[in-house]
């Protein structure tokens, strides 16, 4: 969930245009299908049948409050903890400075519904830390969404501050302004773009958030949309809604696009290097402090309300369940969905860095709008679809795995973008040049560049699979329980020592691939 | 050049500053007297940069800086660099890219008295008009016009420019550097540039300190500067120059090109430079033209000296000489320096 539309590198401007070859664009249109049934499968359901609003608009006009109100609150206040440690862990000279600047971003791989679960322990009745009723409602999913959005919002606003002139802030500084007028007045404003981008990322991600706000019990667009689906044999008000979810998620979309296209990028003149900030006495201490409280709020707490809820549980003998065979199932489906990911987005990865142009852009636009499409409006999109012309694929892990694709082709696609841009294509001309066909090229040079972004794609999805909730509650086989779904159904129900046991596993099984993911995000 | 009334408007002594391993100003001292423009003149990595942000308060060092008799750095003591009231011309210009030329030039400048004085050093620099332009509109020489604007605005008593024309179109720079200096001199304000071209620092500055390692060599008027260096790499830097080695004895040492006095003794370095280099024809040949380049008012002639030196002469348009041509070399002044 690191790399997206509002990250994703764009291929070098220059790579010479490659002659024929079109069976790239064959393998990468049949890639793309799955991507593109969505949107389309939406409208149908919802036109379909017959014209009436299937939401009242009452009901519709209490829901776009309750997730506007949200979406703009978690965006203000992610942002400002974003700004807060991207500025602290760039700028000031701190102990261990680069370790915090990691330990920030963590907290994005806590998959909000484990967030929500860490909330609930700590505080709910018989809660870890505190008996009280939970923050439940707006306070809870404002305050769970904001925690663990932040970390969008420290990976944007970190580049941002590195294309900073610092001879600019100097500049100030020598011309008399204090520290605090240096911040306001120039380097905020040109933090402009990388601040709007941060808050379209994570607005985006709190529109689009289903795990948090369901176990909050906030009504916002996606809890009623699974309400809806499950309580109804029609399934026309829940595709409305998604309908509707899905058209906002669009709509921030194309605002972010349109918005990266006006802002110039910055000539990139080595600069000197700036000097770190040294502070001492109590803005030290402060600064310290509130890095740790932070990352201990958002990492710390979270694995102690699990250890503690489980142990407790252990000693009053609840029973921990069936957790090995979920996680089986869930390792199981992660490394399959993401083998296939990975072979679907090579052909794609091909046709964007071999040959760029404005088809290789409709191409890259339409990946990365499937990936930002809300999980929950995509899973009800795809039960339409297998319902109404594909009836055997229904509740079937191959299609699941396929929806799986679907979603996270341009984490794969992007990832193996980056191997192969820093490939040139000279080397596959020299292989042809000395005699090997395609196939063989393929095969020995061009797969082995490849490979590093290969790997690289194929942790990412196996993350991201591991850690999805809603499109798998919607299209998994019956009885298929995952490490996600047996998290989310026991806190939902109250079992909060079932649901921390398989928190702590889904923690466990993620950090590998995830130390090769973070590696690779914060080294550039 | 200086007298007992004029103040030191910078008197920075000993600075000392590493950065790691490296060695970036070592025991650097510099006087500066109001009103005067000086160029410190160095390599890459001599330094010199540095020694200009100790001195607006950029960076920390050892050593002492008084601006106007204020202490605003010794042990113990830092003046942050909001404070100092030195204004900074940047390398790259460093103009706030999200403001307008009116709004960089008035930062500065307190809240009350705006509008009027950014109109006036706007006049000062010849930028009248441009008020609502924004930097990335403005070509090159507009930009640090704008940056020098910046500065000048809020009076300072002194200003620092960091290499304010390595970034200009050669045929621009000359033309900036005069229009500075007038502006300048018009402002009445102590200046100090840094810069690694030779040819600037000689043709505006009342006086260059030339820095080597951290350090300066030399401090001088350009013309003493150039026609007395301190040591051989000094006059090497400083302008064209060949050397040829020799041992001087009873007050004399003798060359190829010609016999000189000195007071040293022993193993010698002899520099000369091509404009004190004669070439005939009609005596016994010493050397053989190597080659030559035309600049249209002069040209610069390479002539192999028969026992192996190169050396340049610098003479008028004619005569041209060939390749290969025999011809007699002799200088008509040279420096001696001792060989280490």
């Amino acid at each position: 969930m690191t790399a997206g539309p509002l990250t994703a590198r764009q291929p070098e401007v220059g790579q010479i245009r490659r002659r024929g070859g079109w069976g790239w664009w064959v393998a990468a249109g049949v890639a793309l299908l799955p991507a593109l049934i969505p949107p389309v499968s939406l409208l149908f359901q919802v036109i379909g049948t017959g014209t009436t609003l299937a939401v009242p608009p009452g009901r519709l006009a209490e829901l776009m409050l309750n997730t506007a109100m949200l979406t703009v609150a978690v965006t203000i206040t992610a942002v400002t903890i974003g700004l807060a440690t991207a500025w602290t862990t760039t700028r000031v000279a701190l102990p261990f400075r680069k370790g915090w600047m990691t330990l920030a971003a963590l907290p994005l791989v806590v998959p909000s519904y484990v967030a929500a679960l860490s909330l609930i322990a700590a505080t709910g009745p018989s809660g870890v830390i505190v008996e009280s009723p939970t923050p439940y409602g707006f306070v809870g999913s404002w305050l769970v969404l904001s925690v663990f959005t932040a970390p969008l919002a420290h990976l944007t606003l970190i580049p941002g501050l590195r294309t900073i002139d610092p001879a600019t802030e100097e500049a100030a500084t020598g011309l008399g302004a204090s520290r605090w007028r240096v911040f306001a007045t120039v380097t905020l404003p040109q933090l402009k773009p990388a601040l709007v981008s941060s808050g379209l990322l994570v607005g985006l991600y709190t529109l689009s958030d289903f795990g948090a706000v369901s176990l909050l019990r906030y009504d916002t667009f996606t809890r009623a949309i699974y309400t809806l689906y499950r309580g109804q044999i029609d399934r026309r008000p829940s595709a409305t809604l998604s309908l509707i979810l899905m058209a906002l998620a669009i709509v921030i979309l194309l605002v972010e696009r349109r918005y990266r296209a006006r802002v110039p990028l910055h000539s990139g003149r080595p600069r000197r290097e700036r000097p770190l900030l040294s502070l001492s006495g109590w803005p030290r201490a402060a600064s310290i402090s509130a890095l740790t409280l932070y990352i201990m709020l958002a990492l710390g707490l979270p694995l102690a309300v699990m250890a503690v809820s489980v142990f407790r549980g252990l000693e009053s003998e609840q029973i921990v369940g069936s957790l090995g065979a979920e996680a089986v199932r869930s390792l199981g489906v992660a490394i399959v969905a993401a083998l296939v990911t990975v072979i679907l987005a090579f052909p794609v990865a091909m046709v964007t860095t071999r040959r760029p142009g404005r088809l290789s852009g409709w191409v890259e636009s339409a990946m990365w709008g499937a990936y930002s499409l809300p999980h929950i409006t995509v899973g009800v999109a795809a039960v339409g679809f297998a319902l109404a012309s594909a009836r055997s694929l229904y509740q079937t892990l191959i299609y699941l795995v396929i929806i799986y694709g679907a979603i996270f082709l341009p984490q794969a696609a992007g990832a193996t973008q980056d191997s192969l841009v820093r490939a040139s294509p000279e080397l596959e001309d020299a292989s042809r040049g000395l005699g090997r066909g395609p196939v063989a090229t393929l095969m020995r040079v061009t797969l082995p560049l490849a490979w590093p972004g290969l790997v690289a794609g194929a942790a990412l999805v196996f993350l991201s699979v591991m850690k999805e909730l809603p499109a798998t509650l919607l299209l998994r086989p019956n009885g298929f329980e995952t490490l996600a779904i047996r998290i989310w159904s026991s806190t939902a129900e109250g079992f909060i020592t079932r649901a921390s046991a398989a928190g702590l596993v889904l923690l466990a099984v993620s950090i590998v691939p995830l130390f090769l993911v973070m590696s690779r995000e914060l080294s550039d | 050049m200086s007298s007992a009334t004029d103040r030191l408007a910078i008197r920075a002594r000993d600075l000392t500053r590493s950065f790691g391993d490296a060695v970036a100003l070592d025991h650097f001292s510099l006087d500066v007297w109001e009103g005067g423009v000086v160029t410190i003149l160095g390599p890459s990595g001599c330094g010199k940069t540095t020694a200009l942000r100790v001195i607006a308060g950029f960076e920390n060092a050892g050593g002492s800086v008084e601006i106007h008799g204020r202490t605003v750095l010794a042990p113990g003591v830092f003046t942050r660099p909001e404070r100092r009231r030195v204004g900074m011309v940047f390398q790259d210009y460093a103009l706030f890219p999200h403001m307008t030329v009116a709004g960089n030039v008035a930062y500065g400048l307190p809240r009350g008295d705006r509008g009027p004085r950014v109109g006036e050093v706007l006049e000062l620099v010849g930028l009248t008009g441009l008020e609502d332009r924004m930097p990335n509109e403005l070509s090159g020489g507009q930009q640090q016009r704008v940056a020098l604007a910046r500065s000048l605005a809020p009076k300072p008593e002194v200003i620092l420019l960091d290499e304010p024309f390595s970034n200009l179109d050669a045929s621009l720079r000359d033309r900036v550097r005069r229009e500075l200096r007038t502006i300048l001199a018009e402002a009445r304000t102590t200046a100090v540039f840094v810069t690694h071209d030779q040819e600037e620092a000689l043709a505006t500055s009342d006086i260059v300190a030339v820095m080597r390692d951290g350090r300066v060599l030399q401090a001088d008027t350009p013309g003493h500067l150039y026609s007395n260096p301190a040591d051989r790499w000094v006059a090497e830097f400083l302008g064209d120059a060949d050397v040829l080695e020799s041992v001087a004895r009873d007050g004399r040492v003798d060359t190829a090109v010609g016999a000189f006095d000195t007071d040293l003794l022993g193993s010698v370095s002899v520099v000369v430079r091509p404009e004190n280099v004669q070439i005939s024809l009609g005596e016994t040949p010493n050397a053989v033209v190597a080659g030559s380049e035309f600049f249209g008012h002069d040209q610069l002639v390479t002539l192999a000296l028969h026992e192996g030196t190169r050396v340049r002469a610098r003479i008028g348009p004619r005569p041209v000489y060939r390749v290969g041509q025999p011809a007699r070399v002799r200088a008509t002044d040279a420096r001696i320096f001792a060989r280490p």
